[in-house]
């Protein structure tokens, strides 16, 4: 097998998001196809180099065979979608009831979604698993966002001589949580999801309307001590929010190309955050609903940044479009 | 092209018929699959794979490593009860199917 199965291999491996798994067997089967073809090619008196070539050509367009695996592995019917969704519409269940004001509940929730992501972990990580890891990461992310936020208070507190909203010693630990909340997410995101971003996007979704309604807790009051009466009749407006991310969560499984799950997601989420944010701050102006949006789109889409198998397929593409 | 669009709506039926006698693997599929069809069916090989793998996750067929008779590793997919039944199913579909057309496009027969 020469250098032509090496750049066929390496555009499969660049286009194929599946979990690892099922990318390690595709490969092994179609290199057994290949080498078993191009053996009884060069049986038949074909010569090497032509054999190889003929044998490429009739297996097909790697792209497209990696696009049918994905229409295949990625997407969730029946039950698994509504394991997939059920994560959400637990949240929202927590929202109706008023359950997350209870400290028991929240551990619960959590607890709940770190056992059943862990499970997941275990048994392959099924397509399921994106929602359940992201709530399951929700703390460590929470935490970060609120830092940041604090953070960059601090700072333009320090720049503008007004009062620091923390202790410097405070400061600092909060200051230094952020790097390490940053490196127990991506660790879990690179061991787990990262063989398709848009998983990643999906584990994502719940970040930015969980952090619209905490800073909504602070406006009004404080996260600690929030005016409950304004924060519960909240609760409804932000339960319709989980169990729209619900539904959107059960049309992303079903839909089997990247290209439509990327227009999806960013079609509907950053509207969705538009509106949370103007039910939540009914006084909020343009710029913060417009910032919403494009905060949201941010977020859903850097999970890029962090899949190997689409750089390593663009510079592919790049080497292909040069040569 | 019209050739295609029937092979498209056949394949998983006409890969449930051939793993029906025994078990095989995708290359064996392929060969078997144009001796049967007497060179009929000609198709891009790799599709077949993931159409194996979408009747795998339909749990009509079920895939295994194992040893081929050239000693190297090959993933055998066998069929399963319910592609049994999934088989017969589209068998008795297609007769009907295929005794309609007929009776449409040879009147006189």
């Amino acid at each position: 097998m020469g250098d032509a199965t090496f750049r066929y291999f390496a555009a499969l491996w660049g286009s194929l998001h599946v979990n690892p798994r099922t990318r390690s067997d595709v490969l092994y089967e179609a290199y057994g196809h290949l080498e078993e073809r191009t053996r009884e090619l060069a049986h038949e008196g074909v010569p090497a180099e032509a054999a190889e070539h003929q044998a490429l050509a009739d297996f097909g367009d790697p792209r497209e065979i990696a696009q049918a695996y994905y229409s295949v592995h990625a997407t969730t019917q029946g039950r698994d979608t509504l394991f997939a969704v059920l994560p959400h519409i637990g949240i929202a269940a927590m929202f109706r009831f008023h359950l997350w004001v209870e400290l028991f509940w929240v551990a619960v929730a959590v607890s709940i979604a770190v056992a059943t992501a862990t499970a997941a972990w275990r048994r392959g990580l099924p397509n399921w698993t994106a929602p359940w890891l992201g709530y399951a990461l929700v703390l460590p992310a929470m935490t970060w966002v609120v830092a940041a936020v604090v953070v960059g208070y601090g700072a333009w507190a320090f720049v503008s001589g007004g009062t620091p909203p923390l202790s410097l010693a405070m400061y600092v630990a909060v200051a230094m949580w952020i790097p390490v909340a940053t490196i127990i997410i991506l660790t879990i995101a690179r061991r787990t999801l990262s063989y398709d971003w848009l998983a990643i996007s999906l584990a994502s979704l719940p970040l930015p309307f969980l952090s619209a309604w905490l800073f909504m807790l602070h406006w009004q009051g404080g996260v600690l001590i929030p005016d409950r009466v304004r924060a519960l009749e909240m609760d409804t407006v932000t339960a319709m929010v989980f169990l729209a991310l619900a539904g959107f969560t059960a049309l992303f499984m079903r839909i089997g190309r990247r290209s439509w799950r990327l227009v999806l997601i960013l079609a509907l989420v950053p509207p969705l955050a538009a509106v949370a944010t103007l039910k939540y701050h009914a006084a909020a102006d343009l710029a913060t609903v417009v910032g919403a949006i494009v905060l949201t789109a941010v977020l859903l889409v850097s999970p890029v940044l962090l899949d190997p198998v689409d750089r390593a397929s663009l510079r592919l593409r790049r080497r292909d479009a040069t040569s | 092209m019209y050739q295609n669009e029937l092979l498209k709506g056949s394949t998983e039926a006409l890969l449930l018929a051939l793993l029906d006698g025994e078990a095989m693997y995708g290359y064996q599929i392929v060969r078997e699959m144009e001796r049967r069809s007497e060179g009929y069916f000609r198709f891009k090989e790799g599709t077949l794979y993931p159409a194996l793998h979408r009747l795998e996750k339909a749990k009509l067929v079920v895939g295994s490593w194992a040893d081929s008779a050239t000693g190297q590793q090959r993933r055998y997919y066998a069929i399963t009860a319910a592609g049994k039944r999934a088989l017969e199913a589209r068998h008795r579909e297609w007769q009907s199917f295929s005794k309609a057309v007929s009776l449409v496009m040879e009147p006189g027969s």
